[in-house]
């Protein structure tokens, strides 16, 4: 298995030889909505692409994609951070080593368990637990967390998937946290070229760049083949780290035949003790085209926008082929039981662009039409890994996803909604389920609601 | 994969017609269900719990309850041993 796969003066050349026509464009937009993965090259021409109405077509496709493939769902989870405790000292982060002016914090137990209740209280049913990287949050510690949050339920609120945002682990140590059930193992590489990673990372384990791009590999080693890759948009060219995560994705695919899961773009924002250097940052308007062409180059990767960005930006973005964002996020150690939502920097690890409530984000999703879904269906169905990639066609998500996002949505509003979406969310569920053009499904999902409304929980197709 | 549990594969694959239905086995781990093996192919149905015990599951799609009854059966003869 090859540890050295990512290239830089490959990805570079394969850039800059990249000539984009309005032909060969159109080209590799069809094989797009063909719903085909891109290769490099492909990418590369979509990434070189500078004219107006090229990007005009980009999005337009990219719209398009996520329309035949996701339809109106997007998938909500909250980050919850477990210990901001860390070894190492990358540049860009308020949880460096060296910055003293942090407060240092892991959870206890009993504030587990207080911080998950006032998730599950909001309705919540997807986390991602996050760990700095230390000594403290080895393996044993991360197995022991996950088995605390599943086993945390307060009256019909329970966790039902814990993903996990972690330093790169020893098979052995992954083998023990496959065996406690978890989602999603998540390692961003922050930037995939490496004489940038060795500046912004220059102590700590984390110094070392194969150790952490192998670290998805140790993990499929050991059985996990549910893995998110990503990068922290900002550190160096944006377009060279779009072909970075494409690497990295063709690198699963081809040694373990499954990519990732996700991918995550977040854009770097700033925190305390941290300067940035403002070379690389990414503008909105190239954030959007990075979105947009990620679509097209993995049509069946889900695509996860944190709160990192602003709502108005979020609200933009989403439709260019997010599948995933977090909501009611807060950063804060024990954030979810404080009433302030300004933040503390000193606190946190960087700054937030969309602090509103799960509720808010809930609220403005319903009235764009979307379908807010909690669902977990999947992975507690074994419909994960080489399995999952045969219901990688439009017709499973017609089939499972929207019916498992109306079931979930109904129980987020038959426990935990506000009034004003009670209100607009009936009426949404009612939408779709009348768009379903299947009589047989429609009565199957109908009688399912029906159970719903009656107490049934955790019902799915 | 391991002998009780490929030798459990093909005794099913004596009952699952491929095209009629689909079973696949997964092992529990948490709340996470991880895939084994399947026989038959996607019914885009409503999976079913066939069989489980402490370590394995058996979900399937589109099968009779005489099936199901057989299928349980096979479950335990082959995998039964494995929770003890």
């Amino acid at each position: 298995m090859p540890t050295n796969f990512i290239k830089a003066e490959k990805l570079k050349s394969i850039l800059a030889s990249a000539k984009p026509t309005a032909e060969k464009i159109e080209q590799v937009i069809n094989k797009a909505l063909n719903k085909e993965r891109l290769s490099l090259t492909e990418t590369a021409l979509l990434l070189k692409a500078e004219k107006k109405d090229w990007i005009d077509k980009i999005f337009a496709a990219a719209k398009k994609l996520k329309q035949i493939i996701y339809g109106d769902r997007v998938v909500l989870f909250a980050p919850l951070y477990i210990g901001n405790k860390c070894i190492n000292n990358c540049q860009y982060c308020g949880f460096k080593a060296s910055n003293t002016e942090v407060q240092r914090c892991t959870l206890s137990d009993k504030e587990i368990e207080t911080q998950v209740k006032a998730l599950e209280n909001q309705g919540q049913k997807r986390l991602i637990l996050v760990y700095g990287e230390h000594p403290d949050y080895d393996a044993e510690f991360i197995a022991h967390t996950v088995k605390l949050v599943y086993q945390t339920k307060e009256e019909l609120g329970e966790i039902r998937r814990v993903n996990i945002n972690a330093a790169p682990l020893k098979v052995a140590d992954y083998r023990q946290l496959k065996e406690v059930g978890i989602g999603t193992y998540q390692i961003f590489q922050e930037t995939y070229h490496p004489p940038t990673y060795q500046r912004l990372h220059p102590s700590g384990p984390k110094a070392d760049f194969q150790w952490r791009i192998t670290g998805l590999d140790r993990a499929m080693q050991a059985g996990l083949d549910d893995v998110g890759i990503g990068a922290l948009f900002g550190l160096y060219n944006w377009k060279y780290e779009v072909l970075g995560l494409l690497a990295h994705t063709e690198h699963l695919e081809e040694n373990y035949g499954v990519g990732p899961h996700t991918i995550s773009f977040p854009r770097l924002n700033p925190a305390t003790n941290v300067e940035l250097d403002e070379e690389y940052l990414v503008n909105d308007e190239e954030f959007k085209r990075l979105v947009a062409i990620l679509r097209l180059a993995v049509p069946y990767t889900g695509l996860i926008l944190t709160a990192r960005e602003k709502a108005e930006l979020r609200r933009e973005v989403m439709e260019l082929g997010v599948s995933q964002i977090d909501a009611g996020t807060r950063i804060e150690m024990k954030g979810y039981t404080k009433t302030e939502t300004k933040q503390n920097l000193n606190k946190e690890q960087f700054k937030l662009g969309d602090t509103r409530s799960l509720e808010a984000v809930i609220h403005e999703l319903i009235n764009d039409g979307y379908l807010p879904s909690f669902c977990t269906a999947c992975y507690r169905l074994g419909r994960t890994g080489e399995h999952f990639m045969e219901f990688a066609t439009p017709g499973f998500i017609k089939r499972y996803c929207t019916p498992n996002a109306l079931l979930t949505f109904k129980e987020y509003l038959e426990d935990y909604a506000s009034q004003r979406n009670q209100e607009i969310g009936q009426k949404l569920l009612k939408q779709k389920l009348t768009a379903i053009k299947k009589p047989a499904l429609q009565r199957e999902i109908k009688k399912k609601l029906e159970r719903i409304e009656n107490g049934a929980r955790d019902l799915c197709f | 994969m391991e002998p009780e549990i490929f030798a459990f594969k093909n005794k099913l694959s004596e009952l699952i017609p491929a095209e009629e239905m689909k079973v696949w086995l997964c092992k529990k781990e948490g709340k996470r269900r991880n895939f084994i093996f399947k026989l038959g192919q996607e019914q885009f149905s409503t999976p079913q719990t066939v069989a489980e015990n402490q370590e394995y599951c058996l979900l399937a799609q589109q099968i009779d309850e005489q099936l199901k009854k057989d299928l349980t059966a096979i479950f335990n003869h082959y995998l039964e041993r494995r929770c003890e």
